[in-house]
C-alpha cells in the first residue's frame, strides 16, 4: 500500500505533517471565527429586537 | 528528474511568483480598514494576479526545460501515473474539492453574519441619534 520511501522518508513524513498541521489550523481558526461571530450576531439581534 | 529542494525551474518558479503575489493579496486585504474598499481594491488585483495562477498552470508547456513533468491527469486515455500515485491522487483532489467548499460557505456565511451585525449596529446607533 505505501510505497518505500527509502532516505526520502523523513522528509516526505513531514511535508506530510506539516501539511496536516496547517490545513487543521486553517479548519479550526475558520471555524472558531464562525462560532464567535455567530454568537455575537445572536446577542445583537437579542439587544436589537428586544 | 527531481532529486533537489530549489531550483530555477519555471513551475517552481512561476508558484513561487505566485505565492508571493498571495501573501500581497492578504497583506492588501488586511492593510485597508473599510472592508468595502478593500474588497474593490484587491479584486482588481486578484484579476491582475489571476494571469500569474494561468502562468504557473502552464509554465511546464511554456518553458520545456524544467525539472518538472508533464500533466499527470490528461484526456488523452494515455497512461501518466502509476496506480500507486493515482488513486491516492483522485482521493486527494476529491477531499481538497470538498475542503475547500467546506471553507467558502463556512468564511462566507461569517462574511454575511459580520455585515448584518454592523447594520444592526449602525441602525441602532441612527436610532439612538434620532431619539
Amino acid at each position: 500500500m505505501m510505497p518505500d520511501l527509502g532516505k526520502y522518508a523523513d522528509a516526505v513524513m513531514g511535508a506530510y505533517g506539516a501539511s496536516i498541521l496547517l490545513l487543521g489550523l486553517i479548519v479550526w481558526l475558520s471555524w472558531r471565527k464562525a462560532a464567535q461571530v455567530r454568537k455575537r450576531l445572536a446577542e445583537v439581534e437579542g439587544r436589537t429586537n428586544g | 528528474m527531481w532529486g533537489t529542494w530549489w531550483a530555477w525551474d519555471p513551475r517552481l518558479t512561476s508558484f513561487l511568483i505566485l505565492f508571493l503575489f498571495y501573501l500581497g493579496y492578504v497583506a492588501l486585504w488586511e492593510a485597508i480598514a473599510d472592508p468595502d474598499t478593500a474588497a474593490d481594491l484587491t479584486s482588481v488585483l486578484c484579476i491582475v494576479g489571476s494571469v500569474f495562477a494561468l502562468l504557473s498552470r502552464y509554465a511546464v508547456n511554456f518553458w520545456n526545460q524544467g525539472l518538472h513533468q508533464g500533466a499527470s491527469l490528461s484526456l488523452d486515455a494515455e497512461k501518466n501515473v502509476a496506480d500507486v500515485f493515482y488513486q491516492p491522487l483522485l482521493v486527494c483532489i476529491a477531499g481538497f474539492v470538498l475542503l475547500f467548499l467546506a471553507l467558502v460557505i463556512l468564511r462566507t456565511r461569517t462574511e454575511i453574519r459580520l455585515r448584518r451585525i454592523r447594520a444592526l449596529e449602525t441602525r441602532a446607533q441612527r436610532a439612538q441619534v434620532v431619539a
